[in-house]
């Protein structure tokens, strides 16, 4: 299957007053097939919002180079760009703010679409209608403001926006995170049922793991710009992993007193991203770092079919010390 | 529209300062629209055997030193100061609202040239910018106008594009980015009606200081010139009167710039509770 979206060596500077410059994204490689669900996860600060926004070209990449469909999505004249622009939507963390306070629903879905000049005004209100109706808002709201909504409808109607002109790609910058338990389990749902209909691929940023487990195919975990680790949910989730993967997971919480949590932690916070030191971005934290990771940043191992880590220990490994590992 | 008429009615009910407001500033555009059936006499008639006679049954205000009838220019005069303040408010509001709107949006050079010149005309008092402004141009109706644009236009433009720069960053904004938008449609579309509310309440409050400059302006003579009926230049011609005991000749005009300000004053109070959304 060829890849629907292909970035490679991704880099995002921010200019952090005087001469410093602050690095939110340090060169990350993806690929992400049609139809699938790929997830990015990582902690605040680790710049998995920065790629989404990347990817769009809603930011400009300081380096790097995106492919959608295999055409380059940086470097290409702007009538091209607008018309790939439109295969790729976003869905925002917070559903109110990513409303126009002055705009009703059916404006708000409306004006998507009509950008597209090609499309008859009939036919704009049907599917206006149509996209409306599969995120289940009901008539009656058409006509109201986002501030009118419940946070379910609001988030509801920035998903039609997104889906309204029938991407190809869709990221969703955790889209989830600041709705309640009931209300978040509806839009997941919901997200999953739109893929099955339009065979869209998400990227999925959260911070959130349980929804990455229960939504996703392949996840990424990010840790301060870079990609730490890649894989499919399981060998994400239940394989060997980066240090830093297995704190993530560690410190989920799980609702019930039988399982014995484990206490695999990092020391301290994430570092700032200004002025980055050398090695393994995570040596300052890292349980298991040893002189090489402070002086020496590690590649990308291969360590199953399709399973990468970023990590010295990982060359180890496949020399099979299985046991030793699984027990830290 | 129903809606928000109701909610008006409903506001205005509570505030007597803006109902105040509203019958002055009616009654003022009233008497304006409604001068030439109103007045007893030609404005600038000038009668010198009736020159500098007090008020009485005639002359409700007297008449000044040409024999002009000051009850009937006063009234007139709401046509001159009344109309050239609130066109150059609109004007400047205009201006201000479009310029803001690019300033914030096109962030760079072009948005530090434009708000350094905006400071620039800032630095000065507005009534000494107004005054050589007027001296260069020339001192007619429309040119005042222009001025009095000019001069109040970087306010509005800092409010607009403050609001602007707040909003540039929203998610929806960036959704409009996504969605292929042009970036005139984005400018007007989305982020013009939310950000005109502070520029639009004080362009309420602004009419009332507009009116005074167009008077000040009148009165060390850079405005309107004498025979057209104008509070600034009544006031100016009478002032010397005073002395002489016609304190009549300066003192109404005087008066109905103090209650027309005062009138838009109070409307301009109301509109900023008003479309305060926090007040609701």
């Amino acid at each position: 299957m060829g890849a629907l979206l292909e970035v490679k060596g991704l880099r995002k500077e921010f200019a952090a007053g005087g001469r410093k410059k602050l690095t939110a994204i340090n060169g990350i490689d993806l690929q992400i097939c049609p139809g699938e669900t790929f997830g990015l996860i990582g902690e605040s600060g680790s710049g998995k919002s920065t790629v989404g926004r990347c990817v769009l070209d809603l930011l400009k990449p300081t380096d790097g180079k995106i492919r959608y469909k295999g055409e380059d999505l940086i470097h290409c004249d702007l009538h091209k760009k607008k018309k790939l622009r439109r295969e790729m939507q976003m869905v925002f963390q917070d559903p109110y703010y990513s409303l126009n306070p002055r705009s009703t629903t059916w404006d708000t879905v409306y004006e998507t679409l009509r950008v597209d000049k090609c499309i008859g005004q009939r036919e704009l209100s049907e599917r206006v209608r149509e996209v409306l109706g599969s995120v289940c808002i009901k008539e009656e709201e058409y006509g109201k403001y986002p501030h009118q909504l419940s946070a379910g409808q609001q988030q509801r109607v920035g998903i039609a926006r997104a889906i309204v002109a029938r991407p190809n790609f869709i990221v969703l910058d955790e889209p989830t995170s600041s709705l309640d338990v009931s209300i978040r389990a509806e839009i997941i749902g919901l997200l999953g049922e739109l893929q099955k209909e339009m065979g869209v691929a998400y990227l999925f940023i959260s911070h959130d793991l349980s929804t990455i487990k229960y939504l996703c195919h392949r996840v990424a975990v990010m840790y301060l710009g870079s990609i730490v680790e890649y894989g499919s949910v399981p060998q994400i989730f239940e394989g060997h992993s980066h240090p830093y993967s297995k704190a993530l997971l560690a410190s989920v919480m799980v609702a019930d007193p039988k399982v014995e949590r484990s206490s695999y932690k990092l020391a301290g916070e994430i570092p700032s991203p200004i002025d980055l030191p050398p090695g393994c971005p995570l040596a300052s934290r890292c349980p298991e770092a040893t002189e090489v990771c402070r002086k020496k940043e590690p590649d990308m191992i291969q360590v199953e079919k399709g399973h990468f880590v970023k990590c010295h220990k990982a060359s180890g490994w496949m020399l099979g010390e299985d046991g030793e590992e699984k027990s830290l | 529209m129903k809606r928000f008429l109701k909610d008006f009615l409903f506001m205005l009910r509570k505030d007597r300062q803006g109902q105040i407001g509203f019958a002055i500033v009616l009654l003022v555009l009233l008497l304006g629209v409604a001068a030439p059936a109103i007045v007893p006499y030609d404005p600038v008639r000038t009668n010198p055997a009736d020159h500098r006679m007090a008020p009485c049954l005639a002359h409700f205000f007297g008449t000044d030193e040409a024999g002009m009838d000051i009850f009937s220019r006063c009234i007139y005069a709401i046509r001159i100061d009344v109309f050239i303040g609130f066109s150059g408010t609109m004007l400047s509001l205009l201006a201000g609202i479009v310029l803001g709107l690019l300033a914030g949006y096109y962030e760079g050079v072009f948005g530090e040239v434009v708000m350094r010149i905006a400071d620039l005309f800032q630095a000065f008092p507005a009534f000494i910018l107004a005054m050589a402004l007027v001296a260069v141009l020339g001192n007619n109706m429309q040119n005042i106008i222009f001025v009095i644009a000019f001069v109040n236009a970087p306010i509005y433009l800092r409010f607009v594009r403050g609001e602007v720069l707040a909003l540039k960053s929203r998610p929806f904004v960036e959704a409009s980015h996504a969605a292929g938008m042009s970036d005139t449609t984005i400018m007007f579309r989305q982020l013009l009606p939310n950000s005109l509310r502070p520029a639009l309440v004080q362009a309420s409050v602004n009419i009332g200081a507009a009116i005074l400059l167009t008077a000040g302006l009148s009165f060390i003579g850079a405005g309107v010139s004498v025979p057209t009926p104008e509070w600034g230049s009544m006031i100016s011609t009478g002032a010397p009167l005073i002395l002489t005991g016609q304190w009549w000749c300066a003192f109404f005009p005087g008066v109905s710039i103090a209650f027309t300000v005062l009138g838009f004053a109070f409307v301009g109070d109301f509109l900023r509770l008003y479309l305060n959304p926090e007040r609701r």
